[in-house]
């Protein structure tokens, strides 16, 4: 497994050593840090900032969150089942039923979010 | 990655290689995508530097290094600067489990035309992929700016919302090839359309045995995944001008904010060949195995052996990677365009109409999908 | 015993691990913690992979690094935590008796797991040969899981075991239900393969697999509910 594993590694290295030295030559290339407080501002189209820090966050983000973490879950123990599908039929309809059951279960899930207006105005 | 010290040098001097290639092919991209835009929109595209505007892009990234470094006020500086590198990163690892072409055997050493032959290949750039929201958050959080946040938390929504349509949508197509190694999926498109009903083998003989042919719905929603996932239009509500200045990358300049558009592009790189590899045979020609291949240049290939001082069965083996390669290429670029095109062709969706699409219609869709490719292939095993 | 590679890679990436980690406890940005808390996930996903369990390891790059992980982010700047305002790390008798306090769990822990390693090599009988007769099980010892699986699973065993290969049909009821008869058992090249993961999966483990739907279904409804009591669901009668 380590011969799989050994060549992504080393690709992850050229890609951080890439950027390091591309940081660097900008910092050693570009113009001298010369901060003054227009550029320092955060841009809101030229406008004064209005410090909004305490803005009531919108649930529907984490709910958008959870809801992929539960349906990934699903689509990792769909794709062990759909390698050994067609192999598994020749021993009968086992494999067909149990992963309908699997579906039928997480496809009430995805209709009761639906109706639920846990997916509205996102 | 090889047993002795030379087979590790050729290994790692073929991802250094893949590497640059991608850098290099990004600005290549950017030079389609600012020429074809413009010609889409009845206008000439960037034309003075070098021939056709094509060295606009070198001096593009030439300006990027010269840029002042700025840092904005609240911004967390570290992330601020790890925020472009976390974006390059799993763009670039993707692209790893990908084969480009045969394995090239020149003197006793055989290249493998792929970084990693990794045997749970797909999976593992679904794997990597879904890190690709940590750079957006990243950068979305350490500017500093809440306009910034907020685009980067739409983003990250959006993301994350088409990976699980993705993936349903990827099951169909691996209960066809039944495994999950890219390599296997190239060699299970080989020969011409076949299929198995009841006992008996049908076969259609002019049609290459590619998986658009037999997933056409999964190819569909994959595609559609594709541009969601990699924040192009129509669905790059997170960088639209119009709506959130740059959104997550508001606040970054200079070779910074190339890095995140090299990022994007890496990730275009990758879901093109995703998609050659899945539904339209990688780098096989359609209906020419790459034995076929091979004979011919061993047939044909004397004069160029004798030219390169090579042997004949090396001469072959290269010239059949260089085919491959090039074969590989043109599929793939022509996916890139495809991208480009839908850019400048499509308006962007409103984020709630964009969400609804992912939860509401690929979904559904994806998961109908899987029913009807599971209940078929029961039918057709049924004795 | 020289160091193979393999060695230098698993001892760099848990010196990783281990102080990301660390780090996740003691760092008092909230995002840092969570961030270094995908690092350790990310890390343990290499893991899984040097252990020849690929698609653990994608499915732990997956699920954690890439949702679970993602969610917390993404609830921390949402929330826009402040950072502590006093030092985690301060020396006080509480916190020299916490840090007392883990260093003997700790010790314990590795004082009981060592105790149990080395009883299973000092007397091997405990370990059962699972081809053995169920006659022949001694039933006062306690039957002791082999630690190892070797790739060969033939080689630990004498040779007067090795003629002792028990054939399904042979095998009397009272043997343990998971002897390996020869049609279960892998080669080399199998283990660890997604395939057989699956072979096991959806056919002894198919009540764990149906009851993990149930399972995922319970957390669909719970999470609607929790974000409806809050207030969270935007639901305009239309």
């Amino acid at each position: 497994m380590m011969q799989q594993l050994a060549p992504v590694l080393v690709l992850g290295a050229v890609v951080i050593g890439f950027a390091v030295l591309m940081l660097s030559l900008t910092f050693m290339a570009g113009p001298k840090r010369n901060p003054t407080p227009e550029k320092q501002m955060p841009y809101e189209c030229g406008v004064q900032g209005i410090d909004m820090r305490t803005t009531k966050f919108p649930v529907k983000f984490y709910l958008t969150a959870i809801l992929f973490i539960l349906f990934d879950i699903e689509v990792i123990f769909l794709y062990p089942w759909a390698i050994v599908y067609v192999d598994f039929l020749k021993r009968g309809p086992f494999i067909f039923i149990e992963m309908a059951f699997f579906m039928v279960f997480l496809t009430f899930g995805l209709f009761y979010v639906w109706k639920g207006h846990a997916l509205d105005w996102d | 990655m090889g047993n002795g010290l030379l087979e590790f040098a050729i290994n790692a001097l073929k991802i250094i290689i893949v590497f640059v290639t991608i850098v290099s092919v990004v600005p290549l991209l950017v030079w389609v995508e600012r020429r074809g835009s413009a010609f889409m929109q009845n206008r000439l595209g960037p034309n003075r530097v070098g021939p056709l505007g094509l060295l606009q892009l070198l001096a593009d990234a030439i300006k990027f290094i010269f840029k002042e470094e700025f840092i904005p006020d609240h911004a967390d500086k570290v992330l601020y600067f790890m925020a472009p590198g976390l974006t390059l990163l799993p763009a670039a690892l993707t692209f790893a489990a990908v084969p480009f072409s045969t394995p090239v055997t020149i003197g006793g050493h055989t290249i493998n035309m792929q970084i990693a032959d990794i045997n749970v290949g797909i999976i593992y750039i679904f794997a990597v992929a879904s890190l690709a929201v940590y750079g957006v958050l990243t950068a979305g959080w350490s500017s500093g700016n809440k306009y910034s946040l907020l685009g980067a938390l739409r983003a990250c929504s959006q993301m994350i919302s088409y990976e699980i349509a993705m993936g349903l949508s990827l099951i169909g197509v691996l209960i066809m090839y039944q495994t999950f190694s890219l390599n296997e999926m190239i060699t299970a498109q080989l020969g011409s359309f076949n299929f198995h009903w009841r006992g008996l083998q049908y076969a259609v003989k002019y049609l290459p045995a590619w998986g658009i042919f037999y997933q056409p719905l999964s190819f569909i929603l994959f595609v559609t995944c594709g541009f969601a996932e990699t924040n192009r239009m129509p669905f790059d509500l997170p960088e639209g001008e119009a709506e959130l200045v740059g959104g997550y990358h508001t606040e970054y300049g200079g070779f910074k904010f190339n890095m995140f558009f090299m990022g994007e592009y890496g990730h275009m790189i990758t879901s093109s060949a995703l998609i050659t590899t899945l539904f339209f045979g990688g780098y096989a020609l359609p209906g020419i195995s790459p034995e076929q291949v091979a004979a011919f240049w061993l047939d044909h290939g004397a004069g160029l052996a004798q030219t390169l001082h090579l042997s004949v069965t090396d001469t072959s083996s290269l010239m059949t990677t260089l085919t491959h390669l090039l074969v590989f290429c043109l599929k793939t670029g022509f996916w890139l365009f495809f991208y480009v095109w839908v850019r400048w062709t499509l308006p962007r969706f409103r984020y709630d109409q964009l969400m609804d699409l992912g939860w509401k219609t690929l979904l559904p869709w994806s998961i109908a999908n899987l029913a009807i490719s599971a209940t078929v292939i029961f039918f057709a095993h049924l004795k | 015993m020289a160091l193979t590679s393999e060695d230098i890679l698993f001892h760099a990436f848990a010196a990783v691990a281990t102080i990301s980690a660390i780090l996740v406890v003691f760092l008092s940005n909230p995002i840092y913690s969570a961030l270094f808390l995908a690092l350790t996930m990310s890390v343990l996903s290499i893991f899984y992979f040097m252990l020849n369990a690929p698609f653990v390891a994608v499915a732990q790059l997956t699920v954690y690094a890439g949702a679970v992980m993602v969610l917390f982010i993404m609830v921390v700047m949402l929330f826009d935590l402040k950072r502590e305002h006093e030092d985690v790390l301060k020396i006080s008798p509480v916190m020299i008796a916490k840090i007392i306090g883990a260093a003997l769990l700790c010790g314990f822990l590795v004082g009981v797991s060592w105790l149990g390693m080395s009883a299973n090599q000092n007397n091997p009988s405990t370990v059962v040969a699972p081809q053995t007769m169920a006659k022949d099980l001694d039933k006062t010892k306690p039957v002791v899981a082999m630690a190892d699986k070797p790739e060969n699973p033939d080689e630990d065993l004498t040779a007067a075991e090795q003629n002792n290969l028990v054939d399904v049909k042979g095998a009397p009821e009272t043997a343990k239900k998971d002897v390996p008869t020869k049609e279960t058992r892998l080669s080399p090249d199998e283990f660890g393969s997604t395939a057989s993961l699956s072979k096991k999966l959806f056919s002894k483990y198919v009540f764990a697999f149906e009851a993990v739907s149930l399972l995922l279904l319970v957390a669909i409804v719970g999470a609607v509910a929790l974000a409806k009591s809050r207030g969270g669901t935007h639901h305009v009668a239309r």
